[in-house]
């Protein structure tokens, strides 16, 4: 399609607007509340445009390019208007940033003017640099305002965790409103009052977490001014360096740029790529750096002298570990790996102990997965879906899993379906944010996932549902009308994570996507459940080493994952490898600490099965090493051959090289019976992110860390080993 | 209880049927009863007719009707006595009996009862005799005097359905949306598009379902003509929507009303559920095979929610703010899907042209525009009420003929048309034909009807400074020049109301409002201007006098006004030292009494209160006034 933009012809693609035409064309039309991810809203009215034959002005964020239009966006008249519309934005948003006489020495010594009056001043502004009115003012050419300032004084609000609203600084673009409703379908946030006193707000002004928000941070990254800001930078001041990361919570595997200030993570903002296209949850955005600079993070190697855990060498810590571990080779050996590392790390550890501890079991740090669970079955391995084919399905089904607060970003792909027309159906026992989204829902008796899932399978073949329904205790007409989505044509999606009810349930469920020929996502806990299922290939039963343990029958335990020991365990001669301080290093032999993700970089494969690298993005803290250096050193002490990788890509070569990430021709053998489990990856390796970030403990009040400072994550994980011995 | 009607011939049975029980009747007594009449009194009234119509005896032969609002206002409550088309006015429920007896039974008219036209003291005693309906053409108002809204058989007596019936058995949707187009009726919401061009567009919009919509969320200060069309008289609405949701291929419509509207949300449900009984709404229509239904959804009262885009999401549940179109409601509406909204009034008017036929209703307009219109006739003038006239009658006609006349017999200084949306017109222009285009070209727009006459004791800035605080106060708040902008306006108007103007003011107003109107998202923003233009266009030396002389020519603006004591009339009765609320006043019998000017705070008690015989307390503004630059 072609048509005229100030006199020159360019082409745009068909359904294009205009505002998308001249930017792809290099005509860069100003706005405030046009976002790349959210439908045209045109409010702010700075992007207005004329076109030939048309009267009046037109936005052009929502004018649709047609064939031979001829549009104008800089005549005088354009220009005019636009100056007195920022303008106008700026008779009540602080403008002395842009106005001030002072600027230029200002711009180049501080980050903000801070001399000038509140109501005109920006005493009030974070000034994170990240300000795009300031731009659109300076583009547009206001350089002063005419008219008498307003200040709203309205109060900043400050009760709710991770960041401030300070609505003195709002311009009602609506970008945060539209982001929590139409990208994230929380709907947490809306306009309150009209006209001089709209404001962005909750319903009856409750606090964001009363409101349900779970901190996504989309709408503080949406924000083109400084009314939502990150409470962190807030204080700390805008960033000095990015680097590319990845997040190493759960499965997701979001992009993230990582914000340094002094050489330390201040921040991480999700990257504008796939698969998360510029979304993140309350764990990647507002976590990480309390994780990463915890106080709990592990800085030096230390060795049991006289029943003491004391600093060490790396050398002596680590020919202390090889002393202990080289008495308990073989069948006695056991090593649990974290599927929070990078399958470099794994890869190394891993082949450590196959190759020289010939580890009895090497195992997860979770147990099973629900990849092992899938497998188990016996049913053919279903391919993952990715993100995006998610989110063009035209219905989804979730089973059981609290999607918007487990995998927040894997929800926005949900919700992208739903958003589209697509039908979302919900089964479970417990009530889902999702669920008022669903256009079906079915709530069973807790266990009774199984008997939900066999009778949409029946209701498919046809026949007489009543007296099954009964027994279950769920209502026919909303089996029957599910049933019917399942049939209808598009392609279909089963979401199903860890808390799904039981094997039987999830064995249930997959006969029903094979039936209705869904794709199944399975929602990994960690950054790398998939990379680690992969390299393991069932070699351990979690359950069987936790008897073992208890048992006696282990003689050395390889600790590089974060499981919580229970009481009883006698676990022999103990090697925690960690990035934090936690209560298996209180009965460690050897403690080495490790890398943090950020620091170490590496491959993470998500639970598309795709295969992400970051690099470092931080210089290793003190003595930490990246695991990988760890078992590559270990293995030198312990005489191995093969281990000499003098980097990580080195160690990634001998991966590639070996295939084994190349999809397996064979499912992998199950690590033993999968358990269902509470989900919601709210750890990083043992610390537990309510004991990293007082502002997340905020946010989940049901789970408050245990008395004994180990994180609720590693707590959880106790239980869940315990709840394994009694199976 | 009457069951479904099939056919059209069931219809026309029942509307025999109610036409043969009423031959028994020889009196028909309707008592305005809209909000207004009931706020009156009118209830009680009723009553005691009722009862008076039962000890008499009468049962049977007198009925009494409450009926909808008959639109005199200033004359509420009234009675109407049929068939003799005597009317009264301001009755007390007391005086029923005596209307019985004396008129009803007697035939004699009650003088004490009857109208006396102001001008000439003469006493009319029918709707002929009174100079405001004399003037009027009460095509779609006139049911009111005749409808009990809670009756069916009063609409079908009067003919109703059968435009309805002519439409879905006889004709094709096109030709239905032809006939409207040959009426040449117009959106009576305010912008006067063409209706039959709305609907084509809509039929034409692809899409299996579409809705069509009623916007009875009338928000003008001072407009309440569909209010009184929507509580005297709904079946009319109703049938206009069925045969635009026939004519368009909508088979789901919505009314919606303001919840600060209870009668007529009661009266439009109870009017719904009767159609829907007799078959009026709902599957196979008369047999025709067109399904349609109504509901009624009830808005929270935001001006901005009479605005389509906003009606719409505020159907939808979300917040109610425009958005931008295209697309349009015909395209993409309510819930995605094509959607047609129109107001009470052109919805109303659909019967009769179906019924009557496109040339009798171009016939009573101009040549652009079909039909009558309806205006709310307020402000200083004295005939106060909803009066509907021709297209094309002159704004002259309107105030002189139908309002006849100013209060007290005062100049006329403006007309403000379209209320908040409008704009003034001044009294040199009263000759203009009062249409659509004509009234755009002078500035103003039709808008739903509002009509306030302001004489020369209204300020036009204090006018226009009323309108901007209330489209300041009503804007959504999305769109910048509109939230911003007319606060800024609206905060220069106060600022020059006080006294503080500046000199560029005018030129500063002058283009702020034409950035709010080019820039704004939707209607309420792009037309908040005209108070603003049109005043400075006019009124330009008010403004002037304002800001440079610090003077308010009409001694209005508080600010700007001084009262002082003329020492030669003061006769010293001290009733202005009395009702001056800070004691501003000091004065001694047979002694003149002088203001403190400092003390002042310009209530105007002391102008109140001075005996006409003295008229010692003079009002004044400016300079020479001594008010303080």
């Amino acid at each position: 399609m072609k048509l005229v933009i100030d006199g020159r012809t360019v082409s745009a693609p068909e359904g294009s607007t205009v505002y998308a035409a001249a930017r792809d064309n290099g005509v860069a039309i100003p706005t405030l509340c046009s976002h790349r991810r959210l439908a045209p809203y045109s409010a702010c009215r700075v992007c207005l445009v004329s076109v030939k034959g048309r009267p009046g002005f037109h936005p052009s964020c929502s004018l649709a390019a047609v064939e031979g239009m001829e549009v104008t966006t800089d005549s005088a008249e354009i220009k005019a208007l636009r100056r007195q519309i920022v303008e106008l934005i700026l008779s009540e948003h602080p403008s002395a940033c842009l106005v001030c006489l002072e600027k230029k020495n200002c711009d180049e010594h501080k980050g903000t003017i801070r001399k000038v009056g509140e109501t005109t001043g920006c005493v009030l502004c974070p000034g994170n640099k990240e300000c795009e009115l300031q731009e659109v003012a300076a583009k547009v050419g206001v350089d002063s305002v005419r008219f008498p300032a307003v200040f709203r004084d309205l109060e900043v609000k400050r009760r709710d965790p991770f960041f401030v609203q300070d609505y003195n600084l709002c311009i009602l673009c609506g970008r945060c409103v539209r982001m929590c409703s139409e990208v994230r379908g929380a709907s947490v946030i809306s306009f309150v009052h009209r006209g001089p006193t709209a404001v962005v707000g909750t319903a009856l002004d409750r606090s964001l977490a009363a409101a349900g928000c779970q901190f996504c941070g989309a709408c503080v990254d949406a924000c083109p001014t400084g009314a939502l800001t990150e409470r962190q930078v807030r204080s700390a001041g805008p960033a000095e360096e990015e680097a590319e990361t990845l997040c190493p919570y759960c499965g997701v595997g979001c992009r993230l740029t990582a914000e340094l200030r002094s050489g330390r993570l201040s921040a991480a903002v999700p990257a504008d790529a796939s698969p998360n296209e510029g979304q993140a949850c309350v764990r990647g955005r507002f976590t990480l750096a309390d994780a990463v600079n915890s106080p709990r993070r592990l800085l030096s190697p230390m060795v049991r002298k006289g029943g003491k855990l004391e600093p060490a060498s790396w050398d002596e810590a680590l020919a202390a570990a090889a002393e202990g571990l080289k008495a308990a080779q073989g069948q006695g050996c056991a090593m649990v790996l974290s599927g929070q590392a990078s399958l470099e790390d794994l890869h190394a550890l891993s082949k450590l102990g196959r190759e020289v501890l010939r580890a009895g079991s090497i195992v997860s740090s979770m147990g099973p997965s629900i990849l092992d669970g899938i497998a188990a079955s016996g049913l053919p391995f279903p391919p993952a879906p990715s993100l995006a084919d998610l989110a063009k399905a035209s219905t989804v089904l979730v089973a059981g899993e609290d999607l918007a607060v487990t995998h927040p970003v894997a929800w926005i792909s949900a919700f992208q379906a739903v958003s589209r027309g697509g039908r979302l159906l919900s089964v479970g026992s417990k009530d889902c944010r999702h669920d008022r989204h669903a256009a079906f829902r079915l709530k069973p008796r807790q266990g009774g996932e199984e008997a939900a899932f066999t009778l949409l399978a029946q209701a498919l073949e046809g026949g007489s549902l009543s007296e099954a329904c009964r027994s279950a205790g769920l209502p026919e007409d909303a089996v029957r009308g599910m049933a019917a989505e399942l049939k209808a044509d598009g392609p279909s999606v089963f979401i199903v994570g860890a808390s799904l009810g039981s094997s039987k349930a999830l064995s249930a469920l997959l006969k029903l996507a094979a039936l209705t020929k869904s794709a199944v996502l399975p929602l990994a806990e960690e950054s790398n459940t998939r990379g680690l299922w992969t390299l393991l290939r069932g070699s351990g039963d979690a359950h069987a080493l936790a008897g073992d343990l208890v048992a006696g029958k282990v003689r050395a335990l390889y600790l590089a994952g974060p499981m919580s020991l229970p009481q009883d365990a006698k676990p022999g001669f103990l090697v925690v490898q960690d990035c934090f301080d936690g209560p298996s290093c209180a009965r460690a032999d050897v403690v080495l600490p490790a890398a943090a993700f950020a620091e170490a970089g590496g491959t993470f494969m998500n639970m598309e099965g795709r295969a992400q690298t970051a690099e470092s993005a931080l210089p290793l803290l003190v003595e930490s090493k990246p695991d990988w250096w760890i078992a590559s050193a270990l293995a030198a002490k312990l005489g191995a051959s093969g281990f000499g990788w003098t980097d990580r890509s080195a160690v990634r070569a001998e991966l590639d090289a070996a295939r084994v990430l190349e999809a397996p021709a064979s499912v992998p053998a199950p690590a033993g019976p999968f358990a269902p489990r509470p989900s919601g990856t709210d750890y990083y390796r043992s610390l537990g992110l309510a004991d990293a970030s007082p502002d997340f403990r905020a946010l989940r009040p049901g789970r408050k860390p245990s008395a004994d400072g180990t994180g609720e994550g590693a707590a959880g994980r106790q239980d869940r080993v315990k709840d394994a011995c009694r199976s | 209880m009457t069951s479904r009607l099939r056919d059209s011939a069931a219809l026309e049975a029942l509307r025999a049927r109610v036409l043969e029980a009423r031959k028994g009747f020889t009196h028909r007594v309707t008592v305005s009863s809209g909000t207004c009449g009931q706020a009156k009194g009118s209830g009680k009234l009723v009553s005691a007719l009722r009862s008076a119509v039962r000890e008499l005896g009468l049962e049977g032969r007198v009925s009494v009707t409450a009926s909808g609002c008959h639109g005199f206002c200033d004359i509420e409550p009234v009675v109407l006595v049929g068939p003799l088309g005597v009317v009264y006015q301001r009755v007390d429920a007391g005086r029923a009996r005596d209307i019985l007896v004396e008129t009803v039974q007697n035939g004699k008219v009650l003088d004490d009862l009857l109208y006396t036209d102001p001008r000439t003291g003469a006493k009319a005693a029918g709707t002929d005799g009174i100079p405001f309906y004399k003037a009027q053409r009460r095509v779609l108002t006139g049911a009111n005097e005749l409808v009990d809204p809670e009756s069916v058989e009063d609409y079908l007596a009067l003919g109703g359905y059968r435009g309805m019936a002519k439409a879905l058995l006889t004709m094709k949707p096109e030709a239905v949306i032809a006939e409207v187009t040959q009426a040449r009726l117009r959106g009576r919401g305010g912008a006067g598009f063409p209706t039959g061009r709305k609907w084509e567009f809509c039929r034409s919009s692809p899409g299996a379902v579409k809705y069509v919509v009623c916007n009875a969320d009338e928000g003008d200060p001072g407009a309440y003509m569909d209010r009184s069309l929507l509580e005297g008289n709904p079946h009319s609405v109703i049938e206009g929507m069925v045969i635009g949701a026939f004519a368009i291929g909508a088979s789901e419509g919505i009314v919606y009303v303001r919840n600060e509207y209870p009668m007529a949300v009661r009266n439009a449900g109870k009017a719904i559920a009767r159609a829907r009984e007799l078959g009026l709404l709902g599957k196979d229509i008369l047999g025709s095979g067109f399904d349609f239904d109504l509901r009624i959804f009830k808005g929270a009262g935001a001006f901005v929610c009479g605005e389509e885009t906003s009606l719409m999401a505020s159907i939808e549940g979300v917040r109610a703010s425009p958005r931008q179109r295209p697309p349009f409601p015909a395209v993409k509406g309510l819930w995605g899907k094509p959607t047609n909204i129109n107001n009470v009034e052109t919805w109303a008017n659909v019967p009769l042209i179906l019924d009557r036929g496109a040339d009798w209703f171009s016939g009573l307009g101009t040549e652009k525009s079909g039909g009558t219109k309806i205006f709310a006739l307020v402000g200083k003038i004295n005939n106060t009420g909803l009066v509907e006239v021709p297209m094309g009658l002159s704004l002259r006609q309107i105030v002189q003929d139908v309002g006849g006349g100013i209060k007290d017999g005062r100049p006329l200084k403006a007309v403000q048309t379209g209320g908040p949306s409008g704009g003034c017109i001044p009294a040199s222009m009263l000759d203009i034909k009062v249409d659509y285009d004509t009234l755009a070209q002078a500035g103003s727009i039709m808008g739903s009807g509002g009509m306030i006459v302001v004489d020369d004791t209204t300020c036009m800035v204090d006018l226009a400074n009323y309108f901007l605080h209330f489209t300041q106060e009503e804007s959504c708040g999305k769109c910048v020049p509109c939230r911003l902008g007319t606060r800024q306006m609206a905060g220069i108007l106060s600022r020059i109301t006080k006294g503080l103007g500046e000199e560029d003011d005018i030129e500063k107003l002058e283009s702020l409002a034409a950035a709010v109107k080019a820039g704004s998202l939707c209607g309420l923003g792009q037309t908040a201007s005209n108070p603003v233009l049109t005043t400075i266009r006019h009124f330009r030396s008010e403004y002037e006098a304002h800001i440079r002389e610090k003077r308010c020519p009409a001694l209005v603006c508080k600010a700007l006004l001084r009262f002082t004591i003329a020492a030669d009339k003061c006769i010293a009765c001290g009733l202005c030292r009395k009702a001056c609320p800070v004691d501003a006043i000091a004065g001694k019998p047979k002694t003149p009494h002088v203001i403190a000017q400092e003390i002042c705070v310009r209530c105007g008690a002391c102008f109140e209160v001075c005996p006409p015989k003295a008229q010692a307390v003079v009002k004044s503004s400016g300079e020479a006034a001594g008010v303080r630059k």
